[in-house]
């Protein structure tokens, strides 16, 4: 009886690269999670700042 | 043919320039033993990115021609140096430590590399960087393109951020001064690390037509070298307007150190916490004699605090706004993949949902920020901190391990663009510590002033490792 061709063995014959092992994309999603993660904590932080309505921003446009 | 010895590689600008004049060497003789050098151990620092040099040699006997005629250009001329691999040098690579960037050449000079040449200094090198000087935020020294910057007094320890090959170039006495760069600390951080002296200059003193944008409201150029007056004696030529960057305050610096304040006439402001608790155990010895030794210059020292804001995360948005911005399409074409920092990959892919309102309410809170710094330089001349709170860390350690609470005054000068001076001040760990001093917009001469006063009176920068 022929063994079972699962898609792991077909991929493995057309000599496609397999998936990436599971904890390396689980690295790269946290970082981006840990960097999404500093941008809110950032915009929280900010967000405490006591900002009179007239204050404009810290830069100037030059006409 | 002039032979030179190792104290040569470590001599002043001013000392080199002597020796130019007096004929004990030539500029052609001194730029290609700064060559063999910087060609010879650069790589062990992963300091080098690109050796530039028969230019050196073609732009030295340009000097020599100059000097046989009496005619000195500028105190830099005829002295080597080199670049950041930040800054456009025509006809050759440009990375910015980014291997992205790797076969990127452009036709034009920086505009600093320019002003330099027309003074007579002598272009011999491009010195690395960490990727994209650091845009996203890294969390490994070896985010470059070269590697980890390895530090001439530890090779198992880092250089410092973003100006790596900077710092430690000088360090080993691999050229005699160099340019860094500054968007929050990456003059003063490697120079800190390295011994070396930093003077990040007031944003838009210095023109940054040519250089790599990170953020165009933060962004500066500054000299890294051996010495308070070095930093002048470069700031002096390397200065000026440009109408080709917009953020160019259209001054110039002139360095007149006959003309510098007296320390009795000066005021100046440190937390006394700065340097216990806000540095790391090792180093407190070492920074509480600098204290008192810098105390014995005779300036009048009042206690004070920096104005209280949220820095870290002002400075963290509007980076990641105008990088956000910046690099826009390196994200979009999937080539900042190609970046060596996971952690930095995703912080500039994460820059991409920065939202309008954050940045401009980082900017606003900026204006008051600028606001109590003006307010704060009524009251004293300079403010004195660490540079950073202890020595530098092992290439292997996560730039993000915990330590002292990380001082606010790095983010906080650059956010109010002060400028700031870095001055070595004693060892911990056997790796040298520096103190920082800011200044109100536009007092370079009195950073300076006070920066040769503390070396007049230490010799912490005339210290250099071991090898080579």
């Amino acid at each position: 009886m022929a063994a079972k061709l699962t898609r792991r063995r077909l991929a493995i014959l057309a000599g496609a690269p397999l998936a990436q092992p599971v904890k390396a994309q689980q690295e790269a999603g946290d970082d981006l999670t840990i960097q999404r993660r500093n941008l809110e904590r950032n915009r929280e932080a900010l967000a405490k700042a006591e900002l009179p309505i007239s204050t404009e921003p810290a830069f100037v446009f030059k006409a | 043919m002039a032979t030179f010895d190792a104290d040569i590689f470590f001599s002043s600008i001013s000392e080199l320039q002597a020796g130019i004049r007096a004929k004990k060497f030539s500029s052609v003789e001194l730029t290609r033993a700064f060559c063999d050098r910087l060609e010879r151990y650069g790589q062990r620092y992963n300091a080098l990115a690109v050796s530039l040099r028969e230019e050196g040699i073609r732009q030295a006997e340009d000097a020599d021609d100059d000097i046989k005629r009496d005619r000195i250009r500028s105190p830099l001329a005829g002295v080597p140096y080199a670049v950041k691999d930040l800054l456009a040098v025509r006809k050759h690579p440009t990375t910015w430590g980014a291997k992205p960037f790797a076969g990127q050449v452009f036709d034009e000079d920086a505009f600093v590399v320019k002003k330099l040449a027309k003074a007579g200094a002598v272009l011999i090198g491009k010195l690395s960087m960490v990727e994209l000087a650091g845009g996203g935020g890294y969390r490994f020294a070896a985010a470059s393109l070269q590697g980890p910057g390895l530090n001439p007094w530890d090779i198992t320890r880092w250089s410092g951020g973003s100006s790596s090959g900077s710092g430690s170039a000088v360090a080993a006495g691999l050229v005699p001064w160099a340019i860094g760069t500054e968007t929050s600390g990456s003059i003063l951080t490697p120079a800190a690390f390295c011994n070396v002296t930093g003077l990040r200059p007031t944003y838009g003193l210095v023109s940054r037509t040519g250089a790599m944008a990170l953020s165009w409201t933060l962004d500066k150029i500054g000299p890294m070298a051996r010495s308070a007056e070095d930093c002048g004696l470069i700031l002096h030529v390397m200065s000026g307007a440009d109408p080709d960057d917009p953020g160019s305050a259209g001054k110039r610096f002139y360095y007149v150190p006959q003309f510098a304040p007296k320390m009795a006439d000066l005021k100046v402001g440190y937390n006394p916490a700065d340097f216990t608790e806000g540095v790391t155990a090792e180093s407190r010895p070492a920074f509480a004699q600098a204290l008192e030794a810098f105390k014995s210059l005779g300036a009048k020292m009042v206690e004070a605090k920096l104005p209280d804001f949220p820095y870290g995360p002002m400075v963290s948005t509007i980076i990641s706004a105008e990088m956000g911005s910046i690099f826009e399409s390196l994200v979009e074409s999937g080539k900042v993949d190609e970046l060596a920092d996971k952690r930095q990959i995703a912080g500039i892919k994460a820059s991409q949902e920065v939202l309008a309102k954050d940045y401009l309410r980082a900017m606003r809170v900026r204006r008051l920020a600028n606001q109590k710094f003006r307010e704060m330089f009524f009251e004293m001349d300079l403010y004195l901190t660490p540079a950073r709170s202890g020595p530098a860390s092992k290439i292997s350690e996560p730039l993000d391990r915990p330590g002292p609470p990380a001082s606010p005054v790095i983010p906080a000068g650059n956010l109010a663009g002060l400028p700031a001076i870095s001055l070595p001040c004693g060892f911990a760990e056997n790796m040298p510590l520096a103190i920082s001093l800011l200044g109100a917009p536009f007092t370079e001469g009195k950073l300076l002033a006070v920066g040769k006063a503390f070396q007049t009176a230490t010799d912490w920068h005339k210290r250099r490792p071991k090898a080579p």
